[in-house]
């Protein structure tokens, strides 16, 4: 979902940057210093996730984890993600320099905006829980796929082609990442339920009773 | 908690599943000539041949000059059509895109047309002293010109699986430090937001 230099028209690189740059603000601004190192943890496992590459057809295509790191940090996953994309451009030279805000808004929107969809059921009863996991994990893949083709169709032709083939392409990481997703949070409900969005102690254990 | 662990297992061997060699999100063509033909090679990162990626040739100052699509090998040949800096760019779809410049000197060497433009002038002169130099031992018919084509020939043939070994090089996965390298990089800026925090509450009355 790395899009290369020199693919995309002007216009979009410039609104996706400032978009970047918008969300970015935002998501420092509700970073809380004590959640910097969870924001670190999240970034590094985006960082790394992207080496995981599930064979697809022609092409392939990597684990990209927006759904988790967006469920866990809300608007932070702009800055986490950014980091992210930059270490990857800087290393391993995916994406680029230039694509750097589009690829963060592919990556980071999806994220917020399938924490504030499905970030309310995450702590309900685990039979509301666990689809909302697994949709928030699968959904922040296709919006992200959307994105991509969105942001094509400018230069590769009509949207509903470019957007149909990168979707197909991340079918089998939208089911991997459900999966993943809906285990995370099995996990943090047992251990550490309070890392989760709307984490309220007494109503938690209110309803653990 | 058993099943959770059985879960936890699962996913894991998911993961190792799926981390086979590594492909795609970065594309990478490679271009050589031999003669006035040029040569690509196309790859994803880790070394998966591009099938049916555009290729399209462009001018100094981008006009199109002609496309085609890679092979099932990640090859698309074509004969030079200018003598002039070449810009070789691959699209493999899914916004990946990389390009090389393929610069006038590495097609110019045995196209007959450049030499006969840059070689005439000292044509007389380098000629008839290399026929009196040969003319002992290869006999008096090899002129300049024919031997510069020999040898070009030769040389092509000799440096021919060097391009290829280059070609195959060009193209390495991430590496270990690059990993260890970024995870470095997030763990400082971690530290970071931790001395910025700490500096706050140590200021506190």
């Amino acid at each position: 979902m790395h899009i290369s230099e020199g693919v995309l028209s002007g216009p979009v690189l410039v609104a996706g940057a400032a978009v970047a740059l918008a969300g970015t603000a935002a998501g420092l601004k509700k970073l809380e210093l004590d959640r910097v190192a969870q924001a670190g943890m999240l970034s590094a496992a985006f960082f790394v996730a992207s080496l995981i590459h599930v064979p697809v057809g022609p092409s392939s295509v990597h684990l990209i984890l927006n759904g988790i790191v967006g469920l866990l940090l809300g608007w932070a996953a702009f800055p986490a993600i950014l980091t992210a994309l930059l270490l990857q451009a800087m290393m391993f030279q995916y994406g680029g320099i230039t694509t750097m805000g589009v690829n963060t808004v592919i990556m980071a929107l999806p994220a917020v905006v399938c924490y504030h969809l499905c970030g309310p059921f995450i702590l309900k009863p685990s039979r509301i829980a666990v689809p909302a996991a697994f949709a928030c994990g699968a959904g922040a893949v296709f919006l992200g796929a959307v994105l991509a083709g969105a942001s094509l169709m400018f230069t590769e032709g009509s949207f509903l082609e470019v957007a149909g083939l990168v979707v197909t392409a991340h079918l089998p990481v939208m089911v991997i990442e459900g999966v993943v997703t809906v285990f995370c949070v099995a996990f943090l409900r047992k251990v550490k339920p309070e890392m989760l969005p709307g984490y309220d102690a007494a109503v938690w254990h209110e309803e653990k009773k | 908690m058993k099943r959770l662990l059985i879960g936890v297992a699962l996913t894991g061997l998911c993961c190792f599943l799926t981390l086979t060699p590594a492909h795609a999100h970065k594309v990478t063509v490679f271009a050589w000539a031999e003669g006035d033909q040029v040569f690509t090679e196309s790859k994803f990162s880790g070394g998966k041949r591009v099938k049916a990626g555009k290729v399209e040739v462009f001018d100094r100052s981008g006009n199109l000059l002609l496309e085609g699509r890679t092979d099932d090998n990640g090859a698309f040949a074509f004969k030079a059509p200018a003598i002039a800096d070449l810009k070789i760019v691959l699209t493999a779809g899914m916004g990946h895109q990389n390009s090389w410049l393929l610069s006038a000197a590495d097609l110019g060497k045995s196209e007959p047309a450049s030499r006969a433009t840059h070689a005439s002038p000292s044509e007389p002169a380098g000629s008839e002293t290399l026929r009196q130099t040969v003319s002992p031992s290869a006999g008096p018919e090899l002129t300049a010109r024919e031997i510069e084509a020999i040898v070009a020939r030769q040389l092509e043939q000799k440096i021919k699986p060097l391009a290829r070994m280059v070609a195959a090089s060009q193209n390495k996965g991430p590496t270990m430090s690059d990993i260890v390298g970024g995870i470095g990089y997030i763990i400082g800026l971690v530290g970071l937001g931790a001395y910025v925090r700490y500096r706050k509450e140590s200021r506190r009355p």
